[in-house]
């Protein structure tokens, strides 16, 4: 059967289990992809938006529509990942964060290992960071959510949004600067400057 | 998002990926939902709450206040008999209580002389008022049994407050708060799901479920 979101989320309401498989194909790529960049293994992924499909089709009834179902839905996701973040030892000082594929648009090959380099470097410097810094950075660089809806998702003040962010890449750009991999010493000092603003 | 800068393009371009989860992902999140019985839908408790603590206090005060009233209008009828036959000894008059104060044991129990018995006859009544009171009632009983007190509240702008206060402060509730990334901002904004996490987290506490504002303070 075809729904579109508002019918599949109606019908869902009501317990209509296939209305429901329908928004999970329709969001299990972000949802899943939110997870992976949260930090997550591939496996850890998929049980973190598995959690937070279930999570959604339990509290459905009471789902009264304020916010967008993917905003609902993302915020259930990022805490389902945090939750497995603080869980498991394995993520603990974490280092080998999942190299993931890329789509690029055919560059040198000189240019593509440096893009890769620093992809890589900021993974990695990402999965050092508290899980709360990690939630607002991909929030906002993958899911290009605004401060105003990051707030609306995980139900904070904007004005805590804001400064999460500025400190979570705060904390980044100095790991990146650390580790040689900022463009140029400028950027640290922006940072630095955010952070005190 | 026209605000990125050097920096924001670096974050964008290191976090994009097109990945999707295994094939059978969608068939096991189904099969797990088909297990999983949706959340009843709840009824908008808390005005109801406040109606039955309002009742309640209303019943308290009615109670206390007319206890010397009834007191006398239950002792009146024995007492003055009782006087009258006894007006020939002016030694007994002078030691015979006053009309209002407690009958001896000889004129039979407590139960008898304020005509009710002792039954909890003030909770039960509290009960049958209100069926969603009990939620209130767990609520409070299972708080107190580790240490919280719970009060809800309604603020003027509609929004349900659940302020949880013990002597030495909510370490583990804000702890538990802070793990998920709520911030303090005078109050943390719970949703539903929200709340029944936290009752699911704090073994023993089981704050009425809806959305709050929940404020944690140490007991005045």
């Amino acid at each position: 059967m075809k729904y579109d979101e508002k019918t599949a989320l109606h019908r869902a309401q009501k317990g209509d289990q296939a209305a429901f498989g329908w928004l999970v194909e329709a969001y299990q790529g972000p949802v899943y992809r939110l997870a992976l960049r949260m930090g997550l293994r591939p496996e850890d992924a998929e049980e973190a938006a598995q959690n937070a499909f279930l999570s959604a089709w339990r509290g459905l009834p009471s789902f009264r529509g304020e916010a967008k179902f993917s905003t609902w839905l993302y915020r259930l996701a990022s805490n389902a990942a945090v939750d497995i973040l603080r869980r498991e030892k394995k993520y603990e000082n974490q280092s080998d964060i999942q190299d993931l594929q890329q789509s690029d648009d055919a560059p040198s090959p000189q240019e593509q290992l440096e893009r890769q380099d620093t992809q890589q470097a900021v993974r990695q410097a990402m999965a050092s960071l508290p899980p709360e810094f990690r939630q607002v950075l991909v929030l906002r660089y993958l899911q290009e959510m605004s401060y105003q809806e990051i707030a609306q998702t995980l139900a904070l003040p904007e004005g805590t949004v804001k400064s999460r962010i500025n400190r979570a890449k705060g904390q980044l750009k100095a790991l990146l600067a650390e580790s040689g991999n900022l463009f140029g010493g400028e950027a640290v000092q922006e940072a630095g400057k955010e952070e005190r603003q | 998002m026209k605000d990125f800068d050097k920096f924001d393009e670096m974050m964008r371009d290191a976090l994009v990926c097109d990945e999707t989860p295994s094939s059978d992902f969608t068939r096991r999140v189904m099969a797990k939902v088909a297990a999983t019985p949706q959340e009843r839908l709840r009824r908008q408790a808390f005005p109801y709450l406040k109606v039955a603590a309002a009742a309640a206090a209303c019943l308290v005060l009615v109670y206390v206040g007319t206890l010397p009233l009834r007191m006398r209008m239950g002792s009146a009828a024995p007492k003055n008999q009782a006087y009258s036959t006894a007006t020939t000894d002016s030694a007994t008059m002078e030691a015979a209580p006053e009309a209002g104060e407690m009958p001896d044991e000889t004129a039979g129990s407590a139960e008898d002389y304020y005509g009710f018995a002792a039954d909890n006859s003030l909770e039960a009544s509290l009960r049958e008022e209100s069926g969603t009171n009990d939620a209130l009632i767990t609520a409070s009983q299972k708080a107190a049994a580790i240490g919280y007190r719970v009060e809800v509240s309604t603020r003027e702008d509609g929004v349900t407050v659940c302020k949880l206060t013990t002597p030495a402060g909510c370490a583990a509730a804000e702890l538990w708060l802070a793990e998920q990334g709520f911030a303090d901002d005078g109050g943390y904004v719970l949703h539903a799901v929200d709340v029944a996490a936290m009752n699911e987290a704090l073994p023993g506490l089981s704050l009425p479920e809806g959305d709050c504002v929940l404020i944690l303070a140490p007991e005045a």
